[in-house]
This record gives structure tokens, C-alpha cells and sequence, in this order.
């Protein structure tokens, strides 16, 4: 069976007016293994959000390959996206459609049988409590609640990898920790979870593997512990930093 | 690959939004079934009014010369309804500055007869009443000499019509129905046009620079469908809006002329009717459709360069009014029919087929070259659509330039 994540020196080099050519991921290489939580750590602008936008076939590749279920991101684009789902803080849902209608519509243009959407509907709405303002315009929904609907529709399609690009930017504690919570149980369904953050104690807690991105690079990759007893820092934050600071 | 099935849920998704969007109501159903026309009666009220006031106006005359020699003339000027006469010390000053309408001047001719002099009238035609008040005078003194004459062939033995000898008679073969054809077609066709591209406006841009600036844009393109299928959701979409905002001006439009039309026509209404032919309605949808989606493309390629909708608002405006002010002054051309070179000329040429259609004129040959065009136009937008759709960072919303740039910079480049 195909890796759910395979990348090889996958490259995204971009051009602005003003700044010229801008290298935004450099030939970065990693994997994730079935059903665990693998963590994309970086600062802010380090290239997470570009790794994944090209995961997700948002972006296409300058160089290298990226494959999700053994699809390549940029030929089979359409079967990478019905295997995946993807969230991102920056990405809103349609204000002018009920909760009910969103997940309803990302089910059905992600592949999910007509048949079985309505139980589908049903069965995520009764997971995630969105049942009393299922048919609430979104725009009427506080942001907690968008949220949740906003996963909702993420997982709408069942799909076996989840991508999530810094998920509790803007959350408050309570929001934050409930994410988390909803994280960990969809890693427990078994599903292979690709996630970004800044947040070190988030990624400490939740991830099985990381991966310490900067300036378009990967520079360690591995468990908590491999990545302790290389750097020979216990904190994830100290361990960050001896990765950055080797390099410059 | 293209799936019709996600076509429809892009389509309805878009819809469905649309149809819960005040200012999309509003542009698409609200205004062509109910603005123009209140807007229309208003306008033709207000206008039958001003003509009500100008034509009841009295015309201030001044009359000078020698008065002796046109006496009678004189009596029955003075005796004109609408017309007061009045005496100022620069006259030409007078007219310049409105004070009067008109100076009429009498002098006797050099030729010997007893009653033969000449009136010379002094006016400002760039002035309304000044114009008017000629006019009636005008009137006047033909009716004056054209009663002399009767009178001098009388004396001469002449009968009346002996002396009249060419007898003009007037007939309009136009029907009731061809009278209505003819108003509706002045009115109608650029109404129509005008509610195609303002109806499909707000839809295209709310679809693309909208969406940029909602933020859903990168959520939609993570759906498991091609994005060829995404587009042809949305475009279908505001194409769809622009034909409906369109038909429904053109139904309310010809349904509501009559009463439109009432407080100008006056007593003439009577003697109009406002019908169009069945057989054209086919051909009316079918130019409307092709229309609109010549134009939604064009305004979701303007669209696709803005970031925010405000950006779009901008950037589509000058296209707008172009598309708009371009058959509105052209259809104002009198006498102005759909001839071969008309035919390949985007917009105008389905403005003037609907207006023949209106009349029951179907020209095929040319209608059929309008399709034809209007086919290619669409076929030539969508490329370009498609052309500018690879570039990544228009997709996302992360190109800076304008549609301008892009075209020079890229597609021209790219080509050379």
C-alpha cells in the first residue's frame, strides 16, 4: 500500500514583481506513516503553508514530488483532493449557505456517494454538536461555531489524510484545546493527520513526528525524543532553536 | 476532466448563495422588473409635462417698421393666442438675454403692388421659446398670405380648387400593431442590453473578486473536481443571472409600454398597440443568452484581477460603461439597420436584431452572421479565460498587476 505522505525534493520557487524570484520551498523531503499526527514546525514565512498549499495541489511544484496514496500532486491533482482534506485558518466557508448546506456540498464535490450524504450530513452534524444552528447562515455563527462546521466539512468526504495548516491561530484557549481534542480523535479513526504550527507546546503534545522547517528547508526531522537527543535540548522550543542556530 | 454533475453543485452552490444576497436580488429581479419601468413612466411623465409647459407658454413679440404696411397681418398677430406683444429698447439684446422671444420687422417692397412687403424675423434658435414663438408666427403670416392669394384669385375669377391645383393627401399604412412594434424597438433592445450586463455584473464580480476577499476562494479550490468544472459552475451561474435580469426587463418592459408610454402619447395611445410577435420570442431568448455570456465572461475576466470587490468595481466600471454607453448612442442613429458589417460587431449587432425582431423583421442572413460572430466572441473570451486561468497566481489572488500588464507582459510575450 502507498505511503499516505511522500515527498522528495519538492521545490516552490516563485516570482514576485517587486522581490524577484523568491525560493519559498527548497527540495524538502519527508514522509508520514499511516494513522499519525506528523508536525510541520516553523516560524512564521519558514514555508509550511506553501509545503502544504502544494500538498494539497493549491499550489503546483516548481521542482521535485510530492505523492498522497501514491497520487502525484501535480498530475493527479483531482485524486489527491478526494483523498484529503484540508483546513486552514486563512480558509473561510461560504457565509451565505447553512452549516447543513456546506458540509452537504464538500461530501458531494469530494466524491462521497449521493446516496449516503444525507446519513453523512447527519452523522457529522451530531459529532461536532452543530445540530442547533445546522441551518443557521454561516455568517450568523460565532467563531467557535464556525469552526466546527468549518471541520466538519474538512472531514465531510472521509478522506484517510487530513491536512491541517495552523488550525488554532485566532483560537482562544478553550477553542485551541478543543481542536486539539478533535485532532487527537481523528488520529485515533485512524487517519493520518499532516499538520502546521508556531505553536512548539501544541506540537509537542499532539504530534508523533516533526519536522523543523526554516527558510524553505527542512533542517531535522524525526520523534520528539530522536530530535532531544540530537540536539541534546529537552524543551521543543530549545530544541528549535539548536536547529536554527546550526545551520546559521 | 469535465463532470457535469459538479458543474450543477458549483452551479446551484453559487445560486443558492446568490438568491440569499440582498443587492443580488435587487440587480437581478428587483431592478429589470420594477426599476426601469417606474423609472421610464417618471421620465415620460416629466417629459410630457415640460412639453405641456413649453407649448402653453406666450411668446413675447416684438413688432417693428412700418407697421402701416402689413396691417392686417399685424391685427391678427396681436390677436394670436400664446402670443403678447411688447416693446423693449434693444431688441437683439433683449432676445440674447431672454428678456424677448422675438423681433418681427415689416418693410415695404421696392415692386410697385399696394400690399407687398417683407417681414423679417429675429430670433435665437438656440433658445427654446425663442424657436417656438418664430414658429407660431411663422404660422401666422403663411396663413395671412395663403388667405391673401385665396382671396386675389377669388377677385380673379379663380374657384377655390382652381386655385389650389396640387392637393396633398397623407396616408399611414402602419398598423396599430406596427406603431407599438416601433416604440418598443426604439425603447426596448437597449434597456435590455443595459439590464444583460448590470444584472450579470454583481454575479461575476462577487463570484471571483467576492469570493478572493471572503476568503472561500481557496476553500473552493480544495474540492475533489477539476477546476475547469469550478469555473463552468460560476460562469454558468452569472450567465444564467445576466439572462434572467435580461428577460425579465424585456417581459416587463413590453407588458408595461402601454402604461408607460400613456402620459406622452395622450390621446394617440388609442391608435398604438403594443405587441410583439410570438415567432420572435425564440430568437429575442437566444440572443439574450449568447449576450450574456459574452458578457459574464468578459466581466469575470475584469473581476479576476481584483482582490477585493470594491478592486472589481474598479476595474469593470470602464468596461461597463463601455459596453453600455456604446449601443445607447449608436441605436440613437435614425434609420440604423442590421447590415452585414453591423452584424459582426459585438453587442450592437444583437441590439439591432432584437429590435427587428421586435418588428417581426428577421433578416436571416444577417442574424445568422450575428449568432455566428457572437459565437466566436464568447469562443475568443473563453480562451482568453482560459489562458489567463493557468497562471497560478491569478488563481490564488497573489498577481499584482492589472489585466493590462498581464496581457502585455504574459500572453503577448509568451506568443512572440
Amino acid at each position: 500500500m502507498a505511503e499516505p505522505v511522500f515527498v522528495k525534493d519538492l521545490t516552490k520557487t516563485y516570482y514576485d514583481e517587486s522581490r524577484g524570484p523568491v525560493h519559498a520551498v527548497r527540495q524538502i523531503g519527508f514522509d508520514c506513516r499511516p494513522g499519525e499526527i506528523f508536525g510541520l514546525l516553523g516560524a512564521n514565512g519558514a514555508g509550511k503553508t506553501t509545503t502544504l498549499r502544494m500538498l494539497t495541489t493549491i499550489l503546483k511544484p516548481t521542482a521535485g514530488t510530492a505523492k498522497i496514496m501514491g497520487y502525484d500532486v501535480a498530475e493527479e491533482p483531482v485524486e489527491v483532493r478526494r483523498r484529503l482534506g484540508f483546513y486552514s485558518a486563512t480558509t473561510a466557508l461560504y457565509p451565505r449557505l447553512s452549516a447543513r448546506e456546506t458540509i452537504e456540498f464538500f461530501a458531494r464535490i469530494n466524491g462521497y456517494p449521493a446516496s449516503g450524504t444525507p446519513a453523512r450530513v447527519d452523522e457529522l452534524i451530531e459529532r461536532f454538536g452543530i445540530g442547533e444552528y445546522a441551518r443557521t447562515r454561516i455568517d450568523k455563527l460565532s467563531s467557535g461555531m464556525k469552526q466546527k462546521v468549518a471541520i466538519a466539512r474538512t472531514v465531510a468526504h472521509d478522506p484517510p489524510i487530513l491536512v491541517f495548516d495552523e488550525p488554532t491561530v485566532g483560537l482562544d484557549v478553550l477553542n485551541a484545546l478543543e481542536m486539539q481534542g478533535i485532532l487527537a480523535e481523528l488520529k485515533a479513526q485512524g487517519k493520518t493527520i499532516l499538520f502546521s504550527t508556531h505553536i512548539m507546546s501544541e506540537a509537542e503534545k499532539l504530534c508523533d513526528r516533526i519536522a523543523i522547517i526554516h527558510e524553505g528547508r527542512i533542517l531535522a526531522c524525526g520523534t520528539l525524543e530522536s530530535l532531544r537527543e540530537r540536539t541534546g535540548a529537552h524543551y521543543l522550543e530549545d530544541v528549535f532553536v539548536s536547529c536554527i542556530t546550526e545551520v546559521s | 476532466m469535465i463532470r457535469f454533475p459538479d458543474i450543477r453543485l458549483v452551479f446551484l452552490r453559487e445560486l443558492r448563495g446568490a438568491l440569499r444576497e440582498r443587492s443580488i436580488v435587487i440587480n437581478v429581479v428587483l431592478v429589470p422588473l420594477f426599476m426601469y419601468p417606474i423609472l421610464l413612466w417618471m421620465v415620460y411623465t416629466g417629459l410630457s409635462f415640460v412639453i405641456g409647459q413649453t407649448e402653453n407658454f406666450t411668446a413675447r413679440v416684438m413688432i417693428a417698421g412700418d407697421t402701416e404696411a402689413g396691417g392686417a397681418l399685424v391685427q391678427k398677430i396681436k390677436a394670436a393666442d400664446r402670443v403678447t406683444i411688447t416693446t423693449v429698447d434693444t431688441p437683439r439684446d433683449a432676445i440674447r438675454d431672454g428678456r424677448l422671444d422675438l423681433l418681427v420687422e415689416l418693410a415695404p417692397r421696392d415692386g410697385g403692388y399696394a400690399d407687398d412687403f417683407e417681414v423679417r424675423f429675429t430670433g435665437d434658435s438656440s433658445k427654446d421659446r425663442s424657436r417656438i414663438a418664430t414658429s407660431r408666427v411663422e404660422d401666422l403670416v403663411t396663413r395671412h398670405r395663403t388667405a391673401y392669394l385665396e382671396a386675389a384669385g377669388r377677385n380673379r375669377g379663380l374657384s377655390g380648387p382652381e386655385y389650389q391645383m396640387i392637393w396633398i393627401e397623407r396616408e399611414n399604412i402602419s398598423s396599430e400593431r406596427d406603431m407599438g412594434r416601433f416604440i418598443l424597438g426604439m425603447a426596448v433592445p437597449v434597456l435590455v442590453i443595459i439590464m444583460v450586463i448590470v444584472g450579470g455584473m454583481y454575479p461575476a464580480l462577487d463570484a471571483t473578486a467576492g469570493e478572493r476577499e471572503r476568503s472561500t476562494w481557496e476553500t473552493t479550490l480544495t474540492a475533489a473536481t477539476d477546476r475547469v468544472n469550478v469555473l463552468a459552475g460560476k460562469y454558468l451561474y452569472v450567465a444564467a443571472l445576466s439572462t434572467t435580469a435580461g428577460l425579465l426587463n424585456f417581459a416587463a418592459m413590453s407588458l408595461s409600454m402601454r402604461t408607460l408610454m400613456a402620459p406622452l402619447l395622450g390621446d394617440r395611445l388609442e391608435s398604438v398597440a403594443f405587441t410583439i410577435p410570438w415567432a420572435s420570442v425564440p430568437l429575442i431568448v437566444v440572443v439574450t443568452v449568447l449576450l450574456a455570456l459574452f458578457v459574464s465572461a468578459l466581466l469575470m475576466i475584469v473581476a479576476s484581477f481584483a482582490r477585493t470587490f470594491k478592486d472589481a468595481q474598479s476595474l469593470a466600471g470602464p468596461f461597463v460603461t463601455v459596453m453600455i454607453l456604446v449601443p445607447a448612442v449608436f441605436m440613437q442613429f435614425p434609420g440604423l439597420e442590421l447590415t452585414t458589417w453591423l452584424a459582426c460587431v459585438p453587442i450592437i449587432n444583437v441590439c439591432l436584431v432584437f429590435r427587428e425582431a421586435i418588428g417581426g423583421v428577421y433578416q436571416w442572413p444577417q442574424i445568422g452572421l450575428t449568432l455566428l460572430m457572437e459565437g466566436l466572441y464568447i469562443w475568443i473570451v473563453l480562451r482568453l479565460a482560459s489562458a489567463i486561468t493557468r497562471y497560478e497566481d491569478i488563481m490564488t489572488g497573489s498577481y499584482e498587476g492589472g489585466l493590462t500588464g498581464f496581457l502585455k507582459h504574459r500572453l503577448l510575450r509568451r506568443t512572440s
